[in-house]
C-alpha cells in the first residue's frame, strides 16, 4: 500500500513532550510556532503529542527536536517515531550505485 | 508531493507517541518501516551503544546495513522510548571517515615513530606490534607492557583481555576508561557493603517519593530514565524533586528544589544531613543497630598527583584508604560541625532549601531515591562522597526497598557489566575479587586452569598513572582499545601526550574511527563495532543484555575480541612466563598463549553448530567463543552473589538483572523476600560484608586541590550535552547530532562575561597552570553557571578541554576529578 519508490523523501518524527500540567497550554504554543511542529493531543499529566516535519525550510528534523528538548518549560523530550524514507535502499542511491547513508 | 503518503506516516507518527504517551488515540500503533513484510527490513534486538542507562533497541538492517533503530517496546528499561542519540544509532557505524584497515607510521617502507600513517596487512600490523611486546617484555618484564581497555567492551571482550593480560603477559596493567567515571562509586560500594553495584534498580523511579540528584544531570545525559523521574512527578501530586549542582542545567526545569552549591561542599552538605537526622531524632535504630556498624576515614589523604608534587608532599597520610573504628557518640559529635548555618557558609546554599531536602531523608515516611554520576565519582574525595550518601540511607533503613535507595547511575554501556563485574581494572578479577588476595588469585588461576602463581600479585597501572609511566619510559608497550583516553584523560599536554610520543614507547590503537588517540598512536587497527559482532553489555541495574551480530563490518575490520584473541597466537607460552612458572605447568610447554588461555576446554567447550551463522568471532575461532568466554566468566559469580543465567536465556529476555537465581532475577538486593542470598529471619542482610553488616562511614569536608585565586579566577567545569556521548567519535559522525551541536562551548554567566568585556559568540582563550584552549562564548541556553563557573563540554575533538584540566584524583579510587579546577578566560 506504500510504495516507498515514489517521489521525494518523507522525514516526520514524533516525539513526547513533558511540562508541568498548568504550563502545557503556553508550551504548546511556543511549539506549535517552530518550523513544521504540530502539538497533537496534551493530557492531563502533562504529556504532549508532537509531531515535526522537515520543511523546505527547516530540512533537519532533528535541530527541531534537540531544539525543543532544551526549550523553556519542556521538562522532557523523547523521541517515540521517526520515519525517514531517505534511508532506505530506494532512496539511498546515489549516482554511482553506492548505497548513501548520510 | 504525495500528500496521502506523508499524512499516512503522520498518523503513524501521532499513534506511536500517544500510545507511549498513554493518551488514548484509536489507531495502529505500528511503526510503519518496521513492518518487515513492507520494506524487507530484518528487525533483531541490541542495547544501545551509548550510556550505561542500557535501553533496547530494536535494530533494522537491509543488504548488509543497518538502515533503522527503534526504541523495544518489550523493553522494561526504556518502553518503547528513545532519546536522540539512541534514535542516531543506525548511523554510527556508517561515518565517512571509518576506518576499514590498519594504519602504520612507517618511513621507508618500515615502522617510524616520526613516520605517516600508512595502511599495512593485519599480518605486518601484528608482526611489528608482537615484536615491541616481545622486546619491552625481554628488557624490563611484564611491568613494561599494558593496557587502556574500556566500558564499551563487550563482556567477552573485557574478559579476553583481563585473561590476556593478567594471566598471559603476567601484567595487571590493565585499566578500562571506568576508571574516570565509575571508580569512585565502586570504592564506596567495596568500603560500605563490600560487594559492588547498586542494590535497588530503575523500578525505584515509579515508587519514590523524593528523588534527589547529587550533581547529576539526568535530563541530558540520562534522558530516558529522567522521562520515568518525569512520568512520577507529573503523575503524583506529593512527589518531590531536588537537584544540586554547581551550575544550573536542564533538570532544574522540573526541580521543586533546585540547588547550585560551591564546589567540593556536598561533602558538607551529606554531613549536615546526618546531622538533621540525628538531631532531629529520626534515625532508624532497630535498622542501625542491627544491621550496621559505625567507622570513620583516615583524613588528609592527598590528592593522587605524583608524589613530587607540592600537594601530595604537604599530606599528612597520602592514600590512606585505613578505615578506623568509631561509636555512635563520636559519630554524631563530628556530623554536629555541620550545623545548618555552617554548611549554608560553606555551600552558598540557602538555609531553608537545605532543610526542605533533609526532612525528605529525615521524614520515615518518605521513600527516598538519591541519584548521582560522575558529579559525584569525578571527585577528590569521591569515594568518602559515596559513603557518605550511603550513610543518610543507613541512617534511616532507606534501602533495598521499592522507591527507597542511594542509584549510582553509569556512563558507558557496559561500565558496571565488563569494566567492575568482569574486573577489568588493574587491582581487580572477576566477581569483586582483587590480585593482591591469594585467595582470589588461586581461585581465577583454578577456573582458568592455570598453574599457581600466574597472576601478579601487585595491582598494576591505573589510568592516570600509565599515562605518567607512559611519560617516564616504564610502560612501553602500550594497547589502547574502545576509547579515546587521548581525549578523555586529564592534563593533556603534561601527562598524555608527552607518554604516547615517548620515542621509547609503542602505543596500539584499535577503534572504527581516526580519533585524536589514534592521531597519537603509532598503530592503528580497524575496529568492529556495536552489532558488526555478538556481545554483552551490563547496566546500572545490574541488567545483564546481550545481542547477536547482525551485519558484517566494513573492509577488514575486525572486533576487539578477534584482535586480542590472534594476537595471543604470536606469543609462545616461554615468551611470556618464566622458567619457575612453566616448571609447575609442564604440559603447557610449546603451546601458544591462545591455545593455554583460549584452548582450555571451556572457552572453545561450545561447537560452531550452536553460534548463528553470522558470527564472525565464532567462525573465525572455530567454536562459539563468546558462549564459551560468557560461562567460563560466569563461573566465577555463580554461588557468590553474581550469578548470571545460562547463556542462552539472554537471547530473548530484554535482560535480566543478577544474581539470576533459578532463572529469577533479583530487584533489590540484601532484603529478605527480595534477594534469595538474604538468610531466613534476618530481614536485611549486607552479605557483602562478613558479619552482614554495612558500615556508615565518618568523613569530614576537605578542601579540593585546586580553587580559584586572583590569577586563575573561576571553577572549571567539564561534561556532556545531550547530543553527544563521551569524546563525540561515534556521535559528531552523525551528521543530525553533528548539526545539532557542533561545536563546544564555554557556558558563562552574563556577569562574568561582561566584566571580561564579552559577548555571546565571542571567541575566547581558556587557560589553566598547564594549558589553553580557545572557544566560544555563551551567556544563554541550557546551562546557566553562577558567577564564577563556566561548564565546557568535552566531545569537541578541536576544543580539547583536557589540555587544561589537572590530573588530581581521588588517593582512593584513582579516578579524576574532571569537575574542579581553576581556570581563566580572556578575549582573544
Amino acid at each position: 500500500m506504500i510504495n516507498l519508490l515514489e517521489e521525494e523523501p518523507v522525514h516526520i518524527a514524533g516525539v513526547l513532550v513533558k511540562a508541568f500540567p498548568h504550563n502545557t497550554q503556553a508550551v504548546a504554543q511556543k511549539l506549535n510556532a517552530l518550523p513544521g511542529t504540530e502539538v497533537h493531543e496534551i493530557s492531563n499529566e502533562g504529556s504532549m503529542v508532537v509531531t515535526v516535519e522537515a520543511t523546505d525550510k527547516e530540512k533537519n528534523v532533528v535541530d527541531i527536536i534537540t531544539k525543543l528538548s532544551v526549550f523553556e518549560g519542556v521538562l522532557d523530550a523523547s523521541l517515540i517515531f521517526h520515519h525517514n524514507d531517505a534511508g532506505l535502499v530506494p532512496h539511498a542511491k546515489n549516482n554511482d550505485g553506492k548505497i548513501n547513508f548520510k | 508531493m504525495n500528500q496521502s503518503r506523508r499524512d499516512f506516516i503522520k498518523a503513524n507518527a501521532i499513534a506511536a507517541t500517544a500510545a507511549a504517551a498513554g493518551v488514548a488515540i484509536p489507531a495502529s500503533a505500528s511503526n510503519l518501516i518496521t513492518d518487515s513484510d513492507k520494506s524487507k527490513i530484518k528487525w533483531d534486538k541490541a542495547p544501545c551503544r551509548f550510556c550505561g542507562t542500557g535501553c533496547s533497541v530494536l535494530v533494522g538492517s537491509q543488504n548488509g546495513k543497518v538502515v533503522a533503530t527503534q526504541g523495544d517496546p518489550d523493553a522494561e528499561v526504556n518502553k518503547g522510548l528513545n532519546c536522540i542519540k539512541g534514535y542516531f544509532l543506525s548511523k554510527i557505524m556508517y561515518g565517512k571517515d571509518r576506518l576499514t584497515q590498519p594504519l602504520l607510521r612507517m618511513k621507508d617502507g618500515q615502522y617510524h615513530k616520526e613516520g605517516d600513517f600508512q595502511p599495512v596487512s593485519w599480518d605486518m600490523a601484528f608482526d611489528v606490534m608482537a615484536d615491541k611486546f616481545k622486546s619491552a617484555l625481554k628488557a624490563k618484564g611484564p611491568t613494561s607492557v599494558g593496557m587502556f581497555g574500556s566500558g564499551q567492551w563487550t563482556v567477552m571482550e573485557g574478559y579476553a583481555a583481563v585473561k590476556l593480560m593478567k594471566a598471559g603477559f603476567r601484567s595487571n596493567n590493565i585499566d578500562p576508561n571506568a576508571r574516570h567515571c565509575m571508580a569512585s562509586a565502586v570504592g564506596g560500594f567495596m568500603r560500605t557493603f563490600g560487594i559492588d553495584e547498586p542494590m535497588g534498580c530503575y523500578d525505584d523511579l515509579e515508587q519514590a517519593d523524593t528523588f534527589v540528584l547529587w550533581g547529576s544531570n539526568m535530563a541530558e545525559m540520562h534522558p530516558i530514565l529522567w522521562s520515568r523521574l518525569t512520568d512520577r512527578r507529573l503523575g503524583h501530586s506529593h512527589v518531590r524533586v531536588h537537584v544540586l549542582s554547581t551550575y544550573k542545567h536542564r533538570s532544574f526545569e522540573l526541580a521543586d528544589n533546585g540547588m547550585i552549591f560551591t564546589p567540593n561542599t556536598d561533602l558538607a552538605i551529606a554531613n549536615y544531613i546526618a546531622n538533621y537526622i540525628i538531631q532531629n531524632d529520626a534515625v532508624n535504630w532497630d535498622f542501625v543497630k542491627k544491621h550496621t556498624h559505625f567507622k570513620q576515614v583516615t583524613t588528609d589523604i592527598g590528592y593522587g598527583l605524583r608524589p613530587e608534587h607540592e600537594l601530595q608532599k604537604a599530606a599528612k597520610n597520602p592514600d590512606s584508604g585505613k578505615i578506623l573504628d568509631l561509636t555512635f557518640e563520636e559519630y554524631k559529635k563530628q556530623v554536629a560541625e555541620y550545623s545548618l548555618e555552617k554548611t549554608v557558609e560553606i555551600s552558598g546554599v540557602p538555609a531553608e532549601k537545605l532543610e526542605e531536602m533533609a526532612k525528605m531523608y529525615a521524614d520515615p515516611k518518605v521513600k527516598v531515591m538519591s541519584l548521582w554520576t560522575m558529579g559525584m565519582n569525578q571527585h577528590t574525595r569521591g569515594v568518602w562522597m559515596n559513603s557518605l550518601v550511603y550513610n543518610i540511607h543507613l541512617l534511616t533503613g532507606k534501602i533495598s526497598k521499592p522507591g527507597n535507595g542511594p542509584f549510582s547511575l553509569t556512563g558507558q554501556p557496559s561500565a558496571c557489566g565488563t569494566a567492575r563485574e568482569v574486573g577489568t581494572f588493574s587491582h581487580r578479577l572477576p566477581a569483586d575479587m582483587v590480585v593482591k588476595k591469594k585467595k582470589h588469585r588461586d581461585i581465577a588461576e583454578k577456573i582458568w586452569k592455570l598453574p599457581e602463581g600466574t597472576i601478579p600479585a601487585k595491582p598494576g597501572y591505573h589510568a592516570v598513572l600509565q599515562n605518567r609511566m607512559l611519560k617516564d619510559g616504564k610502560l612501553n608497550a602500550y594497547w589502547v582499545m574502545c576509547n579515546n583516553n587521548v581525549q578523555a584523560a586529564p592534563n593533556l599536554n603534561e601527562e598524555t601526550l608527552p607518554g604516547y610520543r615517548n620515542p621509547e614507547n609503542f602505543i596500539v590503537v584499535s577503534d572504527p574511527y581516526p580519533t585524536v588517540t589514534c592521531q597519537a598512536g603509532d598503530l592503528i587497527l580497524p575496529t568492529a563495532m556495536w552489532v558488526e559482532k555478538e556481545g554483552c553489555y551490563g547496566n546500572a541495574e545490574r541488567r545483564t543484555q546481550h545481542w547477536f551480530q547482525q551485519v558484517k563490518a566494513p573492509g577488514e575490520a575486525k572486533s576487539d575480541l578477534w584482535q586480542l584473541m590472534e594476537f595471543s597466537k604470536r606469543f609462545k607460552i616461554e615468551e611470556v612466563w618464566d622458567e619457575e612458572l612453566l616448571a609447575k605447568a609442564p604440559h603447557l610447554r610449546g603451546k601458544t598463549m591462545y591455545d593455554v588461555l583460549y584452548r582450555n576446554g571451556n572457552v572453545d567447550a561450545y561447537p560452531i553448530e550452536e553460534a548463528k551463522e553470522l558470527n564472525d568471532d565464532a567462525h573465525d575461532n572455530g567454536f562459539y567463543v563468546q558462549k564459551g568466554l560468557f560461562e567460563e566468566y560466569a563461573a566465577f559469580g555463580r554461588d557468590h552473589g553474581h550469578d548470571l543465567a545460562p547463556y542462552e536465556m539472554y537471547h530473548t529476555a530484554r535482560g535480566l538483572r543478577w544474581p539470576v537465581v533459578n532463572g529469577i532475577e533479583t530487584k533489590w538486593r540484601y532484603k529478605e523476600g527480595s534477594d534469595p542470598y538474604v538468610g531466613k529471619g534476618k530481614d536485611f542482610e549486607f552479605y557483602g560484608k562478613p558479619d552482614g553488616k554495612a558500615l556508615i562511614i565518618s568523613a569530614p569536608y576537605e578542601a579540593p586541590p585546586e580553587a580559584p585565586d586572583s590569577e586563575y579566577d573561576m571553577w572549571l567545569c567539564t561534561g556532556r550535552v545531550l547530543e553527544h556521548w563521551h569524546s563525540g567519535s561515534m556521535t559528531q559522525r552523525v551528521p543530525e547530532l553533528y548539526r545539532a551541536f557542533p561545536d563546544a562551548v564555554v557556558f558563562m554567566h552574563p556577569d562574568d562575561a561582561k566584566k571580561r568585556n564579552l559577548r555571546r559568540g565571542d571567541e575566547v582563550l581558556v587557560e589553566s597552570r598547564r594549558g589553553e584552549m580557545k572557544s566560544r562564548i555563551e551567556t544563554r541556553g541550557r546551562n546557566r553557571p553562577p558567577v564564577g563557573l563556566v561548564f565546557v563540554p568535552w566531545f569537541d575533538a578541536r576544543q580539547l578541554i583536557n589540555k587544561i584540566t589537572l590530573d588530581a584524583t581521588d588517593p582512593l579510587s584513582k579516578q579524576t576529578d574532571y569537575k574542579k579546577c581553576a581556570i581563566k578566560v580572556r578575549k582573544v
